[in-house]
């Protein structure tokens, strides 16, 4: 991005963010109450009445241990929702003022996590505060992953916002994927729970990667990225550019279809 | 401004097209527009039903040479300008920009109308490049030309059109571009932010600065451009001074709309109307049909009568062409601050004298132009042919004085 691009894509994030808790009572704490409704039910569910035993090796209550992966990944989720929309929501902006077209998707994703991880960070903090056995030498490793993650989910965003100007089926078949792509990945479970057979198969998932090396770096302390993980992220940056490579192509074209 | 000096005439265009043109795609089936899709990303021209809006359009301007896009609705006149402001991407062609281009494209182009005015001026500066130290330097300028007082910091959908205009001009103003570009959006404000507006534009001219707009009025168009270009289904159809081009358009037009009253001088037209319309024209009070004969240095008076719907002092111009259209002068009741005087109700009477023709003999039009009492817009014209006789054989059009020595 240009200079002049950069302070167009602050002011687009930042509205972005003012936005979604303009007028509402509670503003901002709003970002804290969806992930902490999810994470009830889940712990309901998962703990009381299906009784799932957490595998051994983790050692945190599944509250902690939901927690530590499901921030990743709604940020992720939204970022990339958000993004793919960003484009036609600023239909009316595309038509008639010249500008960068990409960056009303990087502020949807940015705005995304911004959000997000201000809720993750709350979190982590108020489980540190009350004495859970988590590992904050990893966070320098968690920060890597969400930015692997951020990543992909810009080149995602580019590449399906841009084919979403042609294609408005894309946004609907997007949120069903989605749902999917939440189970497909160990969120609510960890991989040593997955049949052997099935977790190389999860291994080609850089979503899935990046979210168990988070819980791996908050609750084992690993500070360090695997093999795996840097092959993720490699695949991250892959889509990204490719996402950039659709979107430049595509977004001159985004005036005569809008 | 640029910060290069560039030697006069070895500057480039600020705005050079060559063979632009411009398609639009017209969809017929979700297959096409997968087709359309596929190829775009290859990057391979797609043979579909297309709508060609422009089509092997080439012209230049430059610093100081304002230029006017005229044409009937849907000519392409839009499309060129978006074109050229850099929103639409030409389908063949190149365009080449120098220099800092200032866009209205639109009534409230870019303002989010939840948004206050406020909000939207750092919004429209971020889209323009500014940073938030150089928006608030700005921002003071732009509400005080915009003037539209507590408004300002309420949302822009609770906005009069007229004030979302006011604003809109006094953002795209606010960086004195090299061009503006405006698209027939003078035509919404208020009397006296039209007459700002033109008084910016006035000054913004003298100043150096360029303007090109798209523009209905003929009057606009004359008098604050010296190109003109018409566009006739996508194609440039002729470019060339501004005169000239509207003279030529007006011409078409009046031939194209049948309904065009065509009025024939010193013949009251019957019945109403709803515009302001000159009812009669005399030169120097006669009222044979046959040109009129001056002598060289004579006196020329022109005279007549305009009719006013509303009854409301009309304002009149007065202009003198060649046979061939090439213009002479033009004068304006409105600029010389002459009051029209009321004959009857609704008909107003003017005279116009032109002592010393300094004109060489040959062949005239006298012209008059029934103008609103703004003098903004004009309305219809009538005219009169007139010939100076003599036997001077200096050249060109007017004898100016002089003394050899």
């Amino acid at each position: 991005m240009t200079p002049s691009s950069w302070w167009l894509f602050l002011r687009f994030a930042q509205r972005e963010v003012s936005n979604r808790f303009a007028g509402s009572l509670l503003g901002s704490l709003w970002a804290l109450v969806h992930p902490l409704a999810l994470l009830l039910i889940y712990s309901f569910v998962f703990t009381t009445v299906l009784r799932v035993r957490p595998v051994a090796e983790t050692s945190v209550p599944f509250l902690v241990f939901l927690a530590v992966a499901l921030w990743p990944w709604l940020a992720f989720q939204e970022a990339v929702m958000r993004g793919t929309g960003a484009v036609v929501a600023n239909g009316a902006l595309v038509k008639k003022v010249p500008f960068a077209h990409e960056v009303v998707v990087h502020a949807a994703v940015a705005a995304s996590f911004a959000v997000q991880l201000g809720g993750y960070v709350v979190v982590i903090a108020f489980m540190v505060f009350t004495g859970q056995p988590l590992h904050l030498a990893g966070l320098g490793l968690v920060l890597l992953c969400l930015l692997g993650l951020a990543a992909l989910a810009t080149g995602l965003a580019l590449m399906l916002g841009a084919l979403q100007v042609f294609v408005r089926d894309i946004e609907q078949g997007l949120a069903p994927v989605m749902g999917m792509l939440f189970y497909l990945c160990p969120i609510l479970y960890p991989v040593a729970m997955v049949p052997e057979w099935m977790r190389g198969w999860m291994l080609l998932n850089p979503v899935a990667v990046l979210i168990e090396a988070c819980r791996e770096a908050l609750i084992e302390g690993r500070a360090w990225p695997a093999a795996s993980e840097g092959l993720a992220l490699l695949a991250c940056v892959a889509v990204l550019l490719a996402g950039r490579m659709v979107f430049h192509r595509l977004s001159p074209h985004f005036e005569e279809e809008l | 401004m640029t910060a290069t000096v560039h030697p006069a005439g070895l500057e480039p265009p600020l705005i050079s097209l060559r063979e632009v043109g411009k398609v639009y795609p017209v969809h017929s089936s979700a297959a096409s527009r997968i087709a359309a899709l596929w190829a775009k990303l290859r990057g391979v021209p797609h043979a579909a039903s297309e709508f060609r809006a422009l089509d092997g359009i080439s012209f230049d301007v430059r610093r100081g040479e304002s230029t006017a896009l005229v044409g009937v609705n849907g000519a392409g006149k839009s499309t060129l300008l978006k074109v050229i402001a850099g929103v639409a991407k030409a389908s063949s062609g190149t365009v080449a920009i120098h220099g800092r281009v200032g866009a209205l494209l639109e009534l409230g182009a870019g303002f989010h109308p939840e948004y206050t005015g406020s909000e939207n001026i750092a919004l429209a500066c971020a889209l323009m490049g500014l940073s938030p130290a150089r928006t608030r330097e700005h921002q003071e300028a732009i509400v005080a030309f915009a003037d539209i007082g507590a408004h300002i910091d309420q949302p822009v959908k609770h906005y009069s059109s007229g004030m979302v205009i006011r604003l809109g001009f006094a953002i795209a103003t606010a960086l004195t571009p090299d061009v503006l570009i405006t698209d027939e959006v003078l035509s919404v404000g208020d009397e006296s932010f039209q007459r700002k507006c033109i008084a910016w534009m006035e000054n913004y001219l003298e100043q150096g600065g360029t303007l090109l707009l798209c523009s209905h009025s003929m009057y606009h168009v004359q008098k604050l451009c010296r190109q003109a270009i018409w566009i006739e289904a996508g194609r440039a159809r002729l470019i060339g001074d501004a005169f000239e081009v509207t003279r030529q358009y007006l011409a078409w037009h009046d031939e194209r709309t049948a309904q065009s009253r065509k009025l024939q001088p010193g013949a009251a037209a019957a019945g109403g109307g709803s515009i302001y319309q000159v009812r009669s024209m005399r030169l120097n009070d006669m009222h044979s049909e046959e040109p009129v004969l001056v002598p060289e240095g004579g006196t020329l008076v022109v005279s007549g009568s305009v009719y006013s719907p509303d009854d409301r002092i009309p304002q009149i111009a007065v202009g003198v062409v060649k046979l061939d259209g090439t213009p002479v002068a033009g004068c304006y009741s409105e600029m010389d601050g002459f009051t029209l005087h009321r004959q009857e109700p609704q008909l107003y009477t003017y005279t116009l004298t032109l002592p010393c023709l300094p004109l060489l003999p040959g062949a005239y039009v006298a012209r008059s132009h029934a103008m609103d009492p703004e003098g903004m817009r004009m309305f219809d014209h009538v005219e009169l042919r007139f010939d100076v006789a003599g036997v001077s054989r200096e050249t060109g059009i007017c004898k100016l004085e002089h003394a050899w020595s």
